[in-house]
């Protein structure tokens, strides 16, 4: 499975969240789920599960991965990012 | 060997002041400024950045990161953290009002990142934001600075 976290820069809040979300990913031992960062204008080159983004962004995206997309608002708690992926990362193994 | 940026005590401001989000930027990148880490473009840059993309560097509740691409503007990579005696809204949704900033600069893509990771572990508990925010000496700033650099 692959995350990518999407921010304006693809230098700054988006490798938080990928800091974040490897965390959480290493806590839970889920070493098949790779996390990358890109900026928005390079969505559509980057090919990915679940993307990560702001509500900002997240009105930006394309609407075919808009159905992808988990908005968060807070990448810093990981309690917070938890209880937005878990969910979805069920959702694609098809629990 | 790779060397790992510090963050300095003199690039942590403690309840400064500022009337609206882009003087609060302007404030928060003053000390990488003087220390000639980047230069004025930069702080454009990033002010540019919010007005095209829009406040998404308001990244959780109260916190800004402030930050534009690697470019020629930035002559070292180093952050800076600020606290605002009062909060200013950036026009985000769900994280105004803003009263701590923090500006990234990077040379590259990869410089910042074991700094940055430093400081993640610092933002991921809430308890460190909490005293961070009701700091106010110069000698909490070097403490601050100390415990994200990892040095005890």
């Amino acid at each position: 499975m692959k995350i990518v976290a999407v921010c304006g820069l693809g230098v700054g809040s988006s490798i938080i969240a990928k800091m974040n979300i490897e965390s959480i990913l290493s806590d839970e031992d889920k070493s098949d789920v790779t996390v990358d960062t890109v900026d928005l204008g390079s969505i559509t080159s980057a090919p990915a599960d679940i993307y990560v983004t702001t509500r900002e962004l997240a009105d930006e995206f394309p609407e075919d991965l808009k159905k992808k997309t988990i908005v968060l608002t807070n990448f810093v708690d990981k309690a917070d990012i938890k209880a937005h992926l878990d969910p979805k990362m069920e959702e694609l193994e098809g629990k | 060997m790779e060397v790992i940026p510090r963050l300095l005590p003199d690039q942590i401001q403690l309840k400064k002041h500022a009337e609206d989000w882009q003087s609060a930027l302007r404030l928060a990148a003053k000390p990488l400024l003087d220390q000639k880490y980047i230069t004025a473009d930069y702080v454009q840059s990033m002010i540019d950045s919010v007005k095209k993309l829009g406040p998404y560097i308001v990244i959780s509740p109260g916190l800004a990161l402030g930050h534009a691409r690697p470019s020629s503007a930035v002559k070292k990579t180093g952050f800076s953290i600020t606290t605002l005696d009062k909060a200013v809204k950036f026009g985000n949704k769900d994280n105004d009002p803003v009263d701590l900033i923090v500006i990234l600069a990077s040379i590259n893509n990869v410089d910042h990142l074991a700094l940055l990771q430093k400081l993640v572990s610092f933002l991921n508990d809430s308890k460190n934001l909490t005293s961070l925010r009701q700091m106010t000496t110069s000698d909490e700033a070097t403490k601050v600075a100390q415990q994200i650099n990892g040095d005890f």
